[in-house]
């Protein structure tokens, strides 16, 4: 499935159009993963244990159902666009509903920014970490990764999106283009832009290139 | 479906679609990457050269936000999750429902279809493993956990692969984890019996796997699972050591890292580490309380290595003392105080449950505190004086005041009685004078008891001060030097060794000392010998605290001691020349330390007052110490400030209409910095601007130098005086005086002082000082003058190279050598001086990586290394070696982000940082790389975002300095966006740099409070 082209040429798209419901059975379940990630990223830290990712997928499958005509309403779009759209708009009720009224559609941005951005008092542990003799290697790793987060949530809201759109959503370049709304040309060069400044951001932090380039370097670079 | 990756094939890949080349070799190899494929970079690298660059450069970084995701994924609340994937089925295996997640995996009881039962199935994230190495590890802890064959062991029945899952397959036991008792909001202590019947069990089971040569490596509540017949079971065998490397755990360390042997943390285990964690367990289960509170993994790697658990009795009164003793004996810190193997636990629970007595003994407090002084040594020496000290000087004070009040008390008894007698009987006079008589002696009594017990203070004091004296920083060379070793013995007892080890922690301690010499004060009757030792011991304690870099502190205990001092100068109407000289020193210490934190006003005065102390003595009866500390505060006197001028004047809030944000009082210009192109330094490393043109633009009030007497604080009084109607009234003017020749006539005496020091060379503090003074004129001399700056600066290189040759050992030496080394100008020079700058500036970079490895935590010595980078770079531009140039600067961020990271308390590390940036962007734009520039600007701006305040709160050098820094940043962004043609960008950081001014502050403002004129 990943790399797999857009779905555009999915060919239950036609079938989804004409209301098989069905084929959008099929194609949910197909993308299931990747609509879990997006709720599992997107997903409000104050939401974590009260909401279950697979809930609101759930949810957001019976909206679609109940919403298969806007499908064909929306053309051109491609199907898993579209699916991911719905459970972006589940999503959202799911967080007026827990939240309150205050939560306004602009609060989807911000709550990845606050998943990212968890990593606040990194700076911190990092500091009292210096002061133990021999901190486990571990710890430090994930001292290290929790870097990478803070580093991703100082980055312009551009780049964080679509950075999390191609890593943390896993949604190739065409489907980043078609959200987004640019070119497949224009979608690549930003990507790489935002790839090329993160690495700068991550470049200040003493070792961490190091570190890295160790790991891909042994049997095959890290998970 | 992600198991059907193709084949790699760079020829195929090599054939275009829609997307452009290394767009489609990069999906390619996430693809393959998130199937678990782990294809190297350089595989890639080498397969399209034409892309290697681009691959080697930003494939690294695709796989750290890969890992990001990985680790949310699969650890949201310390918990392992399968991620995205849905199971239902695994080989043999048809998943029935989740029981559980841990650390490590998630738990289904899933039924086995061949043979009918059902089982527990472990499942691990896709990410556990990580290589082939570790899969064969797995399989082989997991053929050795197969072995073990206990009644507490949960049996292992195999392991499996399937659908790109390893799991693991275990009997299905039907209960619970013990870590459920921490779960529910009313957690109770379990009883002492059950528990230890629990632990029992387990602790056979974990003897009998030990025996085996096998370590558990994880136990906690979560791995003992209790059943419904009562019996407790320990699973998990060996799964530890397994996915030891596995990222996913350790970001959940928290979890496990609670119940894990302190040795462990340093990489050691063995069976008295398993042993430990069950005696955490057991604490836990007995107490209901976490032994290890911290929640994060750091606080509670410092947790578990430095502090004990709350005793348990404490938490639970009702608990038998035995428990506590074999708690407490299980959970020791040191392995060797342990039990000596499980069995024994496992024994003395047994005892216990038999209701016979254990073999443990309590661990006694004094052997408490004898083990605690074993993991502090130093600090706890010093502690421990104080605590012993303290009790002997409360017993004998308490008995000496006794004595004493009881003495008083029969004296007024029997002065009434015979006074009675006087009247009734009209006695003579004779008796009269005999009465007289013996109401002196009883007096005399009562001055001796209040003697004694003075002598007692003045041993409690001399006790604590040599507590202070262990941690205290001084000069170290002193010592080492015959005719001074004498002086010191006599003189000041501040000439100590430093100890350069000084912890946070141990400044913390020896603070909660600082009260015992109040009390003592208090006790002995505010006696101003006792409050001076006080004062002393703020002194040292600020000496202590500036030289670990905490900035405030230092200040604050060497302004009370100042303070105190100040205080108890009427009470003491003629000080000795110790006296004065200990309170000059003091005041040279307080006015460097103000100093190296930008308050140049405040650093001014206390250098003046230390000057006024001593200069009432003629120079040839001035001693060694005396002459040494008259001449340190001519020279920070002659001194030129770093930012010629205080901060701008503000307008009072408190006032109205007439005073506008926007009016400087007499034209005085807006804040210099940025007229006087502030050079960059480290307050660390605290030296000045070698601008000559930043002393020439000013014009200030005369102080008159050399003649201290008079000169009073006088500089801030003619700053008002001048200034007429003073903007600051009711606040200390932080205006310098200003004047050359001011600064240059104190230089001269501080020279003139030195030059004719007794003892000469063989006083390495003179020595020093001089070359300092050496050094400062030679920056003071106008330029027209090369011949003499240069003369001065070889005097001054001369006789540091001297000190060091002599004695290499000593730091301070080499650090002042870098500096004189480093104290190049960079601005107008010829082609060969700039080669000539490379050589030193190289030696001094030499000189300064040796001491940043001879001791890796001290904030000078890397601000010093930074500094160094940063002139070379400088050098390299200009020599038109730019790439050598950039390198050197990015190296030099690098460092200073480090260093900013270890120091967050300090902003002024992050601000440097900042401006280090700003030199690297100005490169980068030369050589078009505008984007980057930006990148690397806006990053470095945020990180001093936080230490800006609001315009109108900027109150010290330092903060005007940061917030210069930030505007200036911002400019500079605005700038470059505006030459990439992002306007919108630009015009938001030309605002945003607006709004850090006083422009900000006046939109902000109150409108009632608007400009009225």
């Amino acid at each position: 499935m990943r790399g797999a082209s857009s779905s555009d040429d999915d060919p239950r798209a036609a079938r989804v159009i004409e209301g098989d419901e069905s084929a959008l059975a099929e194609a949910y379940s197909d993308h299931r993963e990747r609509l879990w990630r997006m709720v599992h990223f997107r997903l409000d830290r104050r939401l974590q244990g009260r909401v279950d990712a697979d809930d609101v997928l759930q949810e957001a499958y019976l909206d679609a159902v109940k919403r298969i005509g806007h499908f064909a309403e929306n053309q051109p779009i491609s199907l898993f666009v579209w699916l991911r759209l719905i459970v972006g708009q589940t999503l959202i009720d799911v967080h007026r509903r827990h939240l309150g009224a205050k939560m306004r559609d602009a609060d989807r941005e911000e709550s990845i920014q606050q998943r990212l951005s968890e990593g606040t008092s990194v700076s911190l542990s990092f500091h009292l970490l210096a002061h133990l003799t021999s901190p486990s290697l571990a710890a430090q790793r994930a001292e290290l990764m929790s870097l990478v987060e803070e580093a991703l949530a100082g980055m312009s809201g551009t780049d964080r999106e679509v950075l999390a759109l191609r890593h943390f959503e896993e949604l190739t370049n065409s489907e980043v283009a078609e959200v987004l709304g640019l070119e497949r040309k224009a979608a690549s060069i930003r990507y790489v832009r935002a790839l090329a400044r993160l690495k700068t951001v991550l470049q200040q932090i003493p070792g961490f290139f190091v570190d890295t380039d160790v790991e891909t370097s042994d049997t095959a670079s890290d998970g | 479906m992600n198991s059907t990756v193709p084949i790699f094939d760079p020829a195929q890949l090599a054939q275009g679609s829609d997307d452009d080349l290394f767009e489609r070799v990069s999906a390619d190899f996430l693809a393959r990457h998130r199937a678990g494929q782990r294809p190297t970079v350089e595989l890639y690298a080498r397969e399209f050269p034409d892309l290697a660059e681009e691959i080697r450069e930003l494939f690294p970084t695709m796989l750290a936000i890969e890992r990001v995701k990985l680790r949310k994924e699969h650890s949201s609340d310390g918990q392992a999750t399968l991620g995205a994937r849905k199971i239902e089925r695994l080989g043999d295996y048809r998943i029935l429902r989740e029981i559980g997640r841990g650390g490590m995996g998630v738990v289904f009881e899933a039924e086995q279809e061949s043979l009918c039962r059902h089982v527990a199935l472990k499942v691990l994230p896709p990410a556990a493993l990580h290589d082939q190495a570790q899969v064969r590890r797995f399989h082989r802890e997991a053929r050795t956990a197969a072995a073990l064959h206990h009644t507490n062991i949960v049996p292992v029945f195999g392991v499996g692969f399937d659908d790109g899952l390893h799991y693991y397959v275990m009997q299905l036991i039907d209960g619970k984890g013990l870590d459920e008792r921490f779960q529910s909001p009313d957690r109770q202590p379990m009883p002492p019996l059950e528990a230890a019947r629990m632990i029992g069990q387990i602790a056979d089971a974990v003897q009998y796997a030990h025996e085996h040569g096998i370590l558990h490596r994880d136990i906690k509540p979560a791995n003992l699972l209790l059943d419904r017949a009562g019996n407790v079971w320990i699973t998990d065998f060996g799964l530890a050591q397994a996915l030891e490397r596995d990222e996913t755990r350790t970001d959940n360390i928290g979890g496990t890292l609670r119940y894990m042997a302190p040795e462990r943390l340093h990489g050691v285990a063995d069976e008295r580490s398993d042993l430990y964690s069950l005696g955490i367990t057991l604490y836990e289960l007995v107490t209901g309380t976490r032994a290890f509170a911290g929640m994060s993994s750091a606080v509670l790697m410092h947790q578990i290595a430095h502090t004990d658990p709350q005793p348990a009795r404490s938490i639970v009164p009702a608990l038998p003392r035995d428990i506590d003793t074999i708690v407490q004996k299980a959970i020791s810190k040191d392995p060797g105080h342990r039990y000596a193997s499980v069995k024994e636990l496992a024994g003395d629970l047994r005892r216990f449950l038999e209701g016979r007595p254990i073999s443990a003994r309590p661990v006694t407090t004094p052997e408490r505190f004898w083990r605690w002084t074993r993991r502090n040594p130093a600090l706890a020496t010093a502690t421990g004086t104080a605590i012993a000290l303290l009790m002997l000087v409360g017993v004998i004070l308490a008995v000496g005041y006794v004595r004493a009040r009881e003495n008083a008390t029969r004296l007024a008894v029997s002065l009434n009685n015979e006074r009675a007698a006087l009247q009734a009987e009209r006695l003579s006079r004779r008796k009269e004078q005999a009465a007289l008589e013996r109401e002196q002696a009883a007096r005399a009594e009562e001055r001796l008891a209040r003697e004694s017990a003075e002598a007692v203070t003045a041993l409690t004091l001399q006790g604590l001060d040599s507590v202070f004296d262990t941690f205290s920083p001084d000069v170290p060379y002193t010592v080492s030097l015959p005719a001074n070793a004498a002086d010191a013995a006599d003189e000041d007892p501040l000439l100590l060794p430093p100890q350069s080890t000084v912890s946070p922690e141990a400044v913390a301690a020896l603070e909660k000392l600082l009260p015992i010499y109040e009390q003592l004060a208090e006790q002995t009757g505010q006696a101003p010998a006792v409050r001076l030792r006080t004062a002393a011991a703020q002194h040292r304690l600020g000496l202590i605290a500036a030289q670990i870099g905490q900035l405030d502190g230092a200040i604050e205990s060497l302004r009370d001691a100042a303070a105190t001092w100040k205080e108890l100068q009427p009470a003491l109407p003629s000080l000795t020349r110790k006296q004065q000289l200990a309170h000059a020193k003091l005041m040279n210490d307080l006015g460097e330390v103000e100093r190296q934190a930008f308050h140049f006003g405040e650093s001014y005065r206390a250098h003046e007052d230390a000057l006024q102390l001593l200069a009432p003595i003629a120079t040839d009866a001035l001693t060694i110490d005396e002459r040494l500390e008259l001449a340190r505060a001519h020279f920070e006197l002659g001194r030129r400030m770093p930012f010629a001028m205080g901060p701008p004047p503000r307008p009072d809030r408190e006032r109205t209409g007439a005073d506008q944000p926007s009016e400087r009082p007499e034209g005085r210009s807006p804040p210099p910095y940025s007229a006087t192109e502030p050079q960059p330094v480290p307050p660390t490393v605290a030296i000045d601007s070698d601008d000559p043109q930043a002393s020439a633009n000013l014009v200030a009030p005369t102080a008159v130098p050399g003649n201290a007497g008079q000169t009073g604080s006088s500089a801030g009084e003619r700053g008002r005086g001048r200034g007429g109607r003073g903007p600051n009234d009711g606040r200390r003017d932080r205006r310098m005086p200003f004047d050359i020749t001011a600064h240059a006539e104190h230089l001269r005496q501080s020279i003139a002082l030195l030059e004719n020091f007794p003892g000469g060379e063989r006083d390495t503090r003179a020595v020093l000082l001089l070359a300092k003074c050496y050094q400062e004129r030679s920056k003071q001399l106008n330029q027209a003058s090369e011949t003499l700056r240069a003369e001065d600066r070889q005097r001054a290189t001369t006789l540091l190279e001297g000190l060091v040759k002599a004695s290499p050992q000593v730091r301070e030496f080499r650090f002042d050598l870098a500096l004189l080394y480093s104290d190049i100008d960079t601005r107008s020079a010829t082609p060969e001086q700039y080669a000539a700058g490379e050589v030193r500036l190289r030696g001094a970079l030499a000189l300064a990586t040796e001491l940043i490895r001879e001791e890796t935590d001290i904030p000078a010595y890397q601000a010093l290394e930074t500094q160094i980078r940063e002139k070379l770079a400088r050098v390299l531009e200009r020599s038109e070696r730019h790439a050598e140039a950039r390198d050197m600067l990015r190296e030099a961020i690098d460092r200073q982000s480090s260093l900013a990271r270890q120091r967050p308390e300090s902003s002024i590390h992050a601000v440097w940082a900042v401006r280090l940036a700003r030199s690297l962007s100005d490169l980068m734009e030369i050589d078009g790389e505008t984007a980057e520039a930006i990148v690397l600007l806006e990053s470095a701006a945020r990180t001093i975002e936080p230490f800006v305040a609001p315009w109108e709160r900027r109150n010290s050098p330092a903060d005007y300095f940061t917030a210069m820094t930030l505007i200036e940043t911002y400019r500079r962004l605005a700038d470059l966006h505006s030459r990439a043609g992002n306007d919108e960008a630009a015009d938001e950081f030309r605002l945003l740099a607006e709004d850090l001014g006083p422009t900000g502050w006046q939109r902000r403002r109150p409108t009632m409070e608007g400009p009225s004129k």
